[in-house]
C-alpha cells in the first residue's frame, strides 16, 4: 500500500508538472520578461535622472559663471556708454557754447557796425546840410557861376538821344526840352544848348528855360524823360545816396567821410524819370520812363523801390516793394538801369531777411557786399549732371519710399495741418554737419509761425547753416511774389560756388495767389481759377533753377522742396497739377492718415520720387523695395479684409507685417535718423523680427535695436552710413545682431 | 479505501513549514532586500533629479534677479551719467550765456563809446568835411 502511494504521488506530481510546464511556462516567461523590462526601464530612467541631475549641477555652475560675466558686462557697458555719452554731451555742450560765443561775437560786430551805420546816417544829413549852406554862401559864388559853362561843355559829350526819343522823331513829333538853372542864364549859354539840341534832333525840339534856386548851382537839362543833371542839388543828393548804400563805416568815421567825400563825383548825372499817374494796392502806373526795361528796378524820391512789370505804349506799371504811404500822384520816379538784385553770399547764413534781402532779425547789417539778380536763367543741359548723391532727410518713410537726391525738386503736397512744414523743417535739421546750406522761404506765413520755426532752428543749431526769407502774410503781394526768387538767387550764388543747397518754398500756393492778385491789379486777363496765363511759367522758371551742376561748373547743387497746399485733398486743382508736372516727384500727405496718428502722414501710394531712386544709399535700396511691396500688399488687403473676418494665415501675416511697418514708419518731429538706423530698422521689419511684437512695442524695439547696432557693430553701421552695399556676410552679421538683440529684448 | 493518515499529514505539514522557513530564510529575504535596495537607488536618482531641477529653477530665478539688478544698476548708472552730463551741459551753456552777455554788455559800452567819440570827431571836423565836399563838388 505504502509503495503504491509513493508511485501514485510521483505520477500525480509528474502529471501536475507536465501540465504546469505545458500551460504555465509561457505565462511565467512573459511575466518574468515583462518584469525584467520594467525593471530595466526603471533602471535606465533612474540612470538618466542621475545623469540629468549631474548635468544640471554642471549647468548651474556654468550658468552662474555666465550670469556673473553677463552682469559684469552689462555694468561695464553701462559705464562705457555713460562715459561715451558724457563725452558726447560735453562735446555737444562745448559746441553749443562755442556757437553761442561765436553768435555773441557776431552780434558784437553787428552792434558796432549798426552803431556806426546809424551814426553815419544821422551825420550824413547834418554834413550835407552844412555843405549846402556853404555852397549857397558867397564863398562859392565864383564856382557856382562857372558851373553852367562847365556843364554845357560836358553836355556836348553826354547828350545822346534815347531809342524812345529817336522813335518820336521818326513819327515826326517834337522833343520837349527844359533847361533849369539856379540863376538867370547868359543868352550865349542858352544858345549853345540850343545848338547842341539842334544838332541832335535836327531842329525838331522846343526848349524852355527856367530858374530854380533849389539847384544851388549848375544846370539841369530835361529832354523828354531823360535828365542830364549837373546841379549841385543833384550832386549833394547823390553823395547822400551813395553813402547810405555803401558799406558800414569803420571806427574812424571822420576818416570815412573824408575818404568818401574825396572820392565823390562832380560829374553830371544822366537818368530817365517818370511821373506817378496812379497808385493802388501796391501797383503804380507811371507816365514816362520811356526806355525802361521789364523787371528793372525804379526808385522813388523817398527811397522806395519798385519793379517794372508791364510796359505799355504810354505808361509803365510797376509793383512797389515796401510801404508806399508817402508816394503820391505826380511823384517823380527814376530808372536805376538795373534789374532787381538782392544781397547774396555766406554772410547771409544764420540771418532772417525779407523778400528784398533786408535783414529783419535785428542783428545788424548783413556781412556781405555781393548781390545777384533775383531773376536769372536756369542752368542749361550742358552744365547739369544727373542726380546721383542722396539728400538724406532723416525721415524713415521718405528715405525709404520717396528718396530725394541733391539737385532734385520734390514737391510736398497736402491739405492744411498735415505736417508739410514739419517735413521741410526736419529735413533742414538733418543737414547738420553735412555741408548743405539750407534756405527756408516763408511765403505768406504768419509772423508767429516763422518766428517759431526760426527759434526751433536756432535751438537745434540749424541756423548755423540756414537762411530764412520771410515774406509775411501782412506784406504786400509784390513782396510775396518776389520772395522765392530772392531765395533762388541766394541759393544759386552758393550753388555756382560749388556748395550744396537745400531750398524750401513754403508755400507756392500763397505765391500763386499773390501773383494772381498782382496780375489782376495789372489788368492782365484772368484764366482758369482767375490765375493769369503765365502762372505755369511763374513756377517752372523758379523750380528749373534747382539743379545738380557738373564738375566743370563747380559740382554744386540746389535741391528744391516746394510746398503746395491742397483743398480737401484735391491734387487735380490747377496749381497742384502744374507744380506736380514741373517737379521730379511728390510727397503726398493725407489728412485721414494724420488724424489716425500716422505721422508723417505720407500716402505711400500717391507719393513718388522720379529721380531719387538713383541717389538712394545702396544699403537702403537693397531693403526698401521689399518694404514698398509689403506696404502695397497691406494696403490692398486692409480694405479687403474689412469685408470678412475669416482670413487665411497668409493674409493675416501680411496684415500683421503691414501694421508693424506702418508703426515703424511713424516718426516724431525733430528726431532725424541716420541711414544706418533706418536700414537696420527696416531690415529687422522685413525679416519678420517685429512680427510677434505688439504694435505699441515697435518704437521701443526700434530705438533700442538701433542703439544696440551702433554699440555692437559700429563698422557695419559705418559701412551703411557710408552708402556701401551690404554683402552676404554683412547681411548675415546684421541678421545675427538682430537675433542676439531680440533674445535679450524685454519690452 | 482512501483514508487520512494523520502521521503523514503532520509530516507533510511539517515539511511544508520547514520548506517555507528555508525558502523565506534563503530565497525571499535576499530577493526582497535586493529589490528594496534597487528601488531605493532608483528613488534616490529621481529625488536627486527633482532636487537638481528645483535648484535649477531657483538658481534661474536668482540669476534673473541678479541680471535684473544689474540692468537696474546699469540704468541707474546711465541715468546718473545723463543727469550729470545734463547738469554739466547746462553749466557750460549758462557759463557761455554769461560770457556772451558780458561780451554784449562790453560791446554795448564800446559801441556807445565809439558813438560818442565819432560824434565828437565829426562835430570837431564837421565844418572842414563840409568844406572838403563843397570844394570837391565845385571843382
Amino acid at each position: 500500500m505504502g509503495g503504491w502511494n509513493i508511485w501514485f504521488g510521483l505520477i500525480n506530481f509528474a502529471i501536475l508538472a507536465f501540465f504546469l510546464y505545458k500551460f504555465g511556462k509561457k505565462i511565467v516567461i512573459n511575466m518574468i520578461e515583462g518584469n525584467r523590462q520594467k525593471i530595466s526601464r526603471e533602471l535606465e530612467e533612474a540612470k538618466a535622472a542621475e545623469e540629468n541631475a549631474r548635468n544640471i549641477t554642471q549647468t548651474l555652475e556654468d550658468m552662474d559663471a555666465q550670469n556673473k560675466s553677463q552682469c559684469q558686462e552689462i555694468l561695464e557697458q553701462a559705464k562705457e556708454r555713460s562715459k561715451r555719452g558724457a563725452e558726447r554731451s560735453a562735446q555737444e555742450s562745448r559746441a553749443l557754447a562755442d556757437s553761442r560765443l561765436s553768435e555773441a561775437r557776431h552780434d558784437m560786430l553787428s552792434l558796432k557796425q549798426q552803431t556806426m551805420t546809424e551814426l553815419r546816417d544821422e551825420s550824413t544829413g547834418a554834413l550835407l546840410e552844412e555843405t549846402t549852406k556853404l555852397l549857397e554862401g558867397d564863398k562859392y559864388a565864383g564856382e557856382r557861376s562857372a558851373m553852367p559853362q562847365r556843364f554845357v561843355a560836358q553836355l556836348e559829350q553826354m547828350l545822346e538821344l534815347t531809342d524812345s526819343d529817336k522813335a518820336k522823331l521818326r513819327w515826326g513829333d517834337e522833343l520837349k526840352a527844359e533847361l533849369f538853372s539856379a540863376q538867370t542864364l547868359d543868352e550865349s549859354l542858352v544858345e549853345k544848348v540850343k545848338a547842341l539840341l539842334e544838332n541832335k534832333t535836327g531842329g525838331k525840339f522846343s526848349l524852355e528855360v527856367r530858374v530854380d534856386p533849389e539847384l544851388i548851382g549848375g544846370l539841369r537839362l530835361k529832354l523828354e524823360d531823360t535828365v542830364y543833371d549837373g546841379s549841385l542839388q543833384y550832386m549833394i543828393r547823390r553823395v547822400g545816396e551813395e553813402l547810405k548804400a555803401g558799406e558800414s563805416p569803420s571806427e574812424d568815421i571822420a576818416g570815412y567821410f573824408k575818404d568818401k567825400f574825396a572820392a565823390a563825383s562832380n560829374e553830371p548825372g544822366c537818368f530817365q524819370t517818370g511821373i506817378v499817374e496812379s497808385l493802388a494796392d501796391g501797383i503804380c502806373h507811371i507816365v514816362g520812363l520811356s526806355d525802361v526795361m521789364s523787371g528793372e528796378m525804379i526808385s522813388f524820391e523817398d527811397g522806395l523801390q519798385g519793379m517794372v512789370m508791364d510796359i505799355e505804349k504810354n505808361r509803365v506799371s510797376a509793383v512797389l516793394l515796401g510801404d508806399y504811404e508817402n508816394i503820391h500822384e505826380g511823384a517823380q520816379v527814376r530808372r536805376t538801369g538795373k534789374v532787381m538784385e538782392v544781397p547774396v553770399g555766406e554772410g547771409l547764413i544764420g540771418r532772417v531777411v525779407d523778400g528784398m534781402g533786408h535783414p529783419v532779425d535785428g542783428r545788424g547789417p548783413l556781412l556781405t557786399s555781393e548781390t545777384r539778380p533775383v531773376e536769372s536763367p536756369a542752368p542749361g543741359i550742358i552744365a547739369r549732371k544727373p542726380v546721383s548723391v542722396p539728400l538724406h532727410t532723416g525721415i524713415k518713410a521718405i528715405d525709404a519710399l520717396v528718396p530725394i537726391g541733391r539737385g532734385q525738386r520734390e514737391l510736398i503736397i497736402g491739405d492744411r495741418k498735415t505736417g508739410k512744414t514739419s517735413i521741410a523743417v526736419d529735413t533742414i535739421i538733418n543737414q547738420k554737419g553735412k555741408d548743405v546750406i539750407c534756405i527756408y522761404v516763408a511765403i505768406g506765413q504768419k509772423e508767429s509761425t516763422v518766428a517759431g520755426i526760426v527759434a526751433k532752428l536756432r535751438e537745434l543749431g540749424a541756423m548755423d547753416y540756414s537762411i530764412v526769407i520771410s515774406a509775411k502774410a501782412s506784406d504786400p503781394a509784390p513782396m510775396l511774389y518776389i520772395a522765392p526768387y530772392t531765395g533762388a538767387a541766394m541759393g544759386e550764388y552758393l550753388m555756382y560756388k560749388g556748395r550744396h543747397v537745400l531750398i524750401v518754398y513754403d508755400d507756392l500756393s500763397h505765391h500763386a495767389v499773390a501773383y494772381r492778385e498782382l496780375s489782376l491789379l495789372l489788368h492782365r486777363p484772368p484764366g482758369r481759377e482767375a490765375y493769369p496765363g503765365d502762372v505755369f511759367y511763374l513756377h517752372s522758371r523758379l523750380l528749373e533753377r534747382a539743379a545738380c551742376l557738373n564738375d566743370e561748373n563747380g559740382g554744386g547743387s540746389m535741391t528744391a522742396l516746394p510746398i503746395v497746399e491742397t483743398q480737401a485733398g484735391d491734387i487735380s486743382a490747377y496749381i497742384p497739377t502744374n507744380v506736380i508736372s514741373i517737379t521730379d516727384g511728390q510727397i503726398f500727405l493725407e489728412e485721414s492718415l494724420f488724424n489716425s496718428g500716422v505721422r508723417p502722414a505720407i500716402n505711400a501710394g500717391l507719393s513718388v520720387s522720379r529721380v531719387g531712386g538713383d541717389a538712394q544709399p545702396k544699403a537702403m535700396k537693397q531693403f526698401a523695395s521689399r518694404l514698398r511691396m509689403d506696404l502695397a500688399q497691406y494696403r490692398e488687403l486692409e480694405s479687403f479684409s474689412q469685408f470678412g473676418s475669416d482670413l487665411d494665415k497668409a493674409t493675416r501675416d501680411t496684415l500683421n507685417r503691414g501694421r508693424k511697418l506702418t508703426e515703424l514708419l511713424k516718426q516724431k518731429r525733430f528726431d532725424p535718423r541716420t541711414v544706418a538706423e533706418e536700414v537696420v530698422a527696416i531690415f529687422a521689419a522685413n525679416e519678420g523680427f517685429m512680427d510677434d511684437l505688439e504694435n505699441q512695442q515697435v518704437p521701443e524695439f526700434e530705438r533700442r535695436l538701433t542703439a544696440y547696432a551702433y554699440e555692437n557693430a559700429p563698422e557695419l553701421c559705418a559701412a551703411i552710413d557710408g552708402g556701401k552695399k551690404l554683402n552676404d556676410e554683412q547681411i548675415q552679421q546684421l541678421r545675427q545682431l538682430i537675433e542676439n538683440f531680440k533674445g535679450d529684448f524685454r519690452p | 479505501m482512501l483514508t487520512i493518515n494523520i502521521s503523514e499529514l503532520l509530516l507533510t505539514v511539517l515539511s511544508f513549514f520547514i520548506l517555507m522557513f528555508l525558502l523565506n530564510k534563503l530565497l525571499y529575504k535576499p530577493v526582497i532586500s535586493f529589490r528594496e535596495q534597487r528601488q531605493k537607488r532608483m528613488d534616490d536618482c529621481h529625488e536627486q533629479e527633482r532636487l537638481a531641477k528645483e535648484k535649477l529653477a531657483q538658481t534661474q530665478k536668482e540669476l534673473d534677479g541678479r541680471r535684473t539688478d544689474s540692468l537696474k544698476q546699469a540704468e541707474t548708472i546711465l541715468a546718473q551719467a545723463k543727469a550729470q552730463a545734463q547738469q554739466e551741459a547746462e553749466a557750460t551753456a549758462k557759463q557761455a550765456e554769461i560770457q556772451a552777455e558780458e561780451k554784449m554788455q562790453q560791446a554795448e559800452k564800446e559801441a556807445q563809446e565809439l558813438r560818442r567819440a565819432g560824434s565828437k570827431a565829426l562835430e570837431e571836423q564837421r565844418r572842414q568835411l563840409a568844406a572838403d565836399l563843397a570844394d570837391r563838388l565845385c571843382h
